[in-house]
């Protein structure tokens, strides 16, 4: 559905990107990890049609954005980072104005505002004035007007920054319902664990450079060469930990006898594993807890992004 | 009907139109026009009868009553008028919903007509909210019911032009202050010239009907042109540009077509109009001075397939155009705007490839401000030029600088040489400084 070619931006000495290769199947959710200043606005820009890239090609749903802008606004759901609503205008006025905007018929329009702001919860707020309205409402608003004319595509920036936890959390399940659509959404953000429950796939940005890019399970599996297992016991942690220690697999030891948690490194395979925690399911050390700790998004970024200096 | 109603609709328009008339200062600024134009109305009313209070010169006092609303209007409309459109564009742009804007299915030539509609209506309303007041010229007599309305219109139009003239600012500029700023210093200029050309028009004696078609022909050349300046500022796309150059050689046919119409049928006005014929020349090569590629590379090969886009075209279709006086008028006149044409077809060529490149130096944009002063003054000047038939031609219509050579000189006729050598001169030192700065961008790039 999205494809990039070797897209690379200029300003002046400055490479915002370079030669960015990316892929996104129709369907897919796409998350875009980085930090600040990495790319992942001017990428997003460039799929909008709002930027030429210096060099290369992409293409939405088939169309060049060179050479098709118009096509893929059609196709498009664009939801800026920082955005601006107008004062003096009704919620939905707003989106009615947007309905206009994209063209949707006199007639469908009052449905299509009463299910964009029933998606989006704003269905209360239907008559009141756009200013009056929170930073999460106004979130939710601007991406009911992006679903207006109901997109194949939706590049969302940053669509839960300056949120509170809870807007966070309505804005997440929101974005759940649109996987659940079938959308082809791709989504940026820096705040990782907002994209780790409903992305199947993701690229890290960081200095202009796509690092890594794929599933997130296969990405997680190519970095965890090692599994990281916690180990709680009630007694006799000392004699667990020598025993650990002179295990063939086991590295990286790390023994907490206050809390009796034991933690380590473990580089054999799943059957090695299991003949660990029959051993340490003695009645010797009282074996209360065996668990292999989840490698979550923001590790996966501090590995991959480990040493590269911008 | 319905889909054509429907195709007709501007969302940008009705959403302007919601906004706009619900906040309280558009309703403020309407009550303060209405208070300074009846203060104006009472004041210049008193005036006009205490020095016309015989019943037979009430149509005196009328005239006098009419003439001092109009200025005062024309005067409000000259601070109001852009005020309306100064933050159309770059206030979406500071507001961070302009990227939205271009990522809907509107095409950037409908945002610009919905933000002008808008300060058209209001433009229209304010007009119209004071002909009650204005109604009471009537009763004292003196002006005419058609002149009545012909006042409204210049005023309409005026408004108009200085509105679109900031949404064009506007477009250009991504800051509202920049917008506003530029676009008040830009109306001062435009103001003094068009005040010129107005007290011409307005207080001239026996102008053909001629002239004024020709100038209401100039003013909406000159409101397309702004229209579709800020369009293209809005989004770099070959198409605009391919209409604002074909809106150009329409108003530049059409203009010929009128000049020898008025020769072949009107042979008492042929001065007056090949007069006309000059200054829109420098208007026009004035006007296609600005840059006329596309940034975006896609854009500036789709533009360079036309034949538009060839200065060589405009420069043979200029100089056909100017060599047309030579054939039908054989006067010295007809033979000075010729040749200052053709040097300012090759000027002009040479200067829309300056501006247009990707980064331009600051010779082309110094030469080009220097070039407008040169030829904006003259198109203004020569339309005061009707009635001096003592001279063989009008040097006027050449430069202010061969104006004064001319003047000093002593000799008119030895003027149109020194306008060509000028002319020349300024293309070759062009010319060179193009080569130059081409060859230090190579080394660089090398």
């Amino acid at each position: 559905m999205i494809q990039c070619r070797g897209i690379t931006k200029v300003y002046g000495d400055f490479v915002a990107l370079d030669s960015l290769d990316l892929e996104i199947e129709k369907g897919d959710t796409f998350g875009f990890i980085g930090p600040n200043g990495a790319g992942k606005t001017t990428t997003m820009r460039i799929l909008s049609t709002l930027l030429e890239p210096s060099s290369g090609t992409a293409t939405v749903g088939e169309y060049s954005v060179l050479e098709h802008p118009e096509e893929i606004r059609k196709l498009l759901g664009y939801m800026p980072d920082k955005f601006g609503v107008y004062d003096g205008m009704k919620v939905w006025e707003y989106l009615d104005f947007f309905a206009g905007a994209y063209r949707l018929p006199k007639a469908s329009r009052p449905q299509a505002i009463a299910d964009v702001l029933e998606l989006t919860e704003l269905s209360q707020k239907r008559e009141f004035f756009v200013e009056a309205l929170s930073t999460g409402m106004r979130q939710r608003l601007c991406l009911a007007k992006t679903l207006l004319h109901d997109p194949q595509v939706l590049i969302l920036d940053e669509p839960a920054s300056g949120l509170d936890p809870r807007a966070r959390i309505e804005m997440r399940e929101l974005l759940k319902e649109l996987t659940r659509m079938g959308k082809t959404i791709m989504i940026s953000s820096h705040i990782l664990p907002e994209l780790s429950d409903f992305c199947n796939r993701i690229g890290v940005l960081e200095a202009g450079k796509l690092i890594t890019a794929g599933k997130v399970d296969d990405i997680m599996a190519t970095l965890q060469s090692d599994r990281r297992i916690t180990v709680k016991l009630l007694r006799e942690v000392e004699k667990a930990a020598e025993w650990l220690q002179n295990h063939e697999h086991v590295s990286d030891l790390d023994v907490e006898p206050q809390k009796s948690i034991l933690r380590f490194a473990f580089s054999g395979e799943l059957d090695d594993l299991a003949l660990v925690s029959q051993s340490l399911a003695d009645p010797t050390y009282g074996l209360i807890g065996f668990e292999e700790d989840k490698t979550d998004l923001e590790d996966l970024f501090l590995k991959v992004t480990e040493g590269i200096v911008r | 009907m319905a889909n054509w109603v429907e195709k007709l609709e501007n969302p940008v328009l009705v959403k302007e139109m919601r906004v706009g008339f619900r906040e309280k200062k558009v309703f403020y600024a309407l009550i303060a026009w209405v208070v300074i134009v009846a203060l104006v109305a009472s004041i210049s009313s008193l005036a006009a009868f205490e020095g016309n209070k015989q019943l037979d010169k009430l149509p005196e006092a009328g005239k006098y009553f009419m003439e001092a609303l109009f200025w005062v209007q024309l005067g409000l409309l000259a601070m109001l008028a852009p005020s309306l459109t100064t933050s159309a564009v770059s206030g979406e742009r500071e507001r961070k919903s302009f990227d939205m804007l271009l990522t809907t299915h509107l095409a950037p030539s409908e945002l610009i007509y919905g933000k002008f509609g808008f300060a058209a209506s209001f433009i229209i309303l304010a007009l119209c909210a004071t002909v009650p007041l204005e109604s009471i010229v009537f009763f004292l007599g003196g002006v005419s019911l058609v002149s009545f309305l012909t006042t409204k219109l210049i005023l309409l139009a005026f408004g108009l032009l200085c509105s679109l003239y900031g949404l064009m600012m506007s477009a250009r500029e991504n800051r509202s202050a920049y917008a506003t700023g530029q676009t008040y210093l830009g109306l001062v200029f435009i103001c003094w010239f068009g005040l010129m050309g107005l007290l011409g028009l307005r207080y001239g004696e026996d102008i053909p009907l001629l002239v004024y078609f020709v100038v209401g022909l100039t003013l909406l050349y000159i409101a397309l042109f702004l229209f579709w300046k800020a369009v293209n500022h809005l989004e770099e796309r070959a198409r605009h540009l391919k209409i604002l150059l074909s809106i150009g050689l329409t108003f530049y046919l059409l203009i010929l077509g009128t000049a020898a119409f008025a020769q072949y049928s009107l042979p008492d006005v042929d001065d007056a109009v090949w007069a006309i014929s000059g200054p829109v020349h420098y208007l026009l090569f004035g006007l296609l001075l600005n840059p006329m590629r596309p940034a975006r590379k896609i854009e500036r090969r789709r533009f360079e397939k036309s034949f538009l886009s060839r200065p060589v075209f405009w420069v043979l279709l200029l100089t056909v155009g100017l060599m047309l006086p030579l054939t039908i008028c054989d006067n010295d006149r007809a033979l000075a705007i010729c040749l200052y044409g053709l040097m300012a077809g090759l000027c002009s060529a040479w200067f829309a490839r300056g501006l247009s490149l990707n980064k331009p130096a600051r010779y082309p944009q110094i030469l080009g401000a220097v070039w407008l002063l040169l030829n904006v003054l003259p198109a203004f000047t020569a339309i005061d030029s009707f009635d001096r038939y003592s001279h063989a031609w009008h040097p006027a219509t050449i430069s202010p600088i061969t104006m004064l050579i001319a003047y000093a000189d002593g000799h008119a006729s030895t003027t149109p040489n020194i306008a060509v050598a000028f002319y020349l001169g300024l293309f070759l030192v062009g010319q060179a400084l193009h080569i130059r700065f081409n060859r230090k961008k190579k080394n660089r790039a090398g």
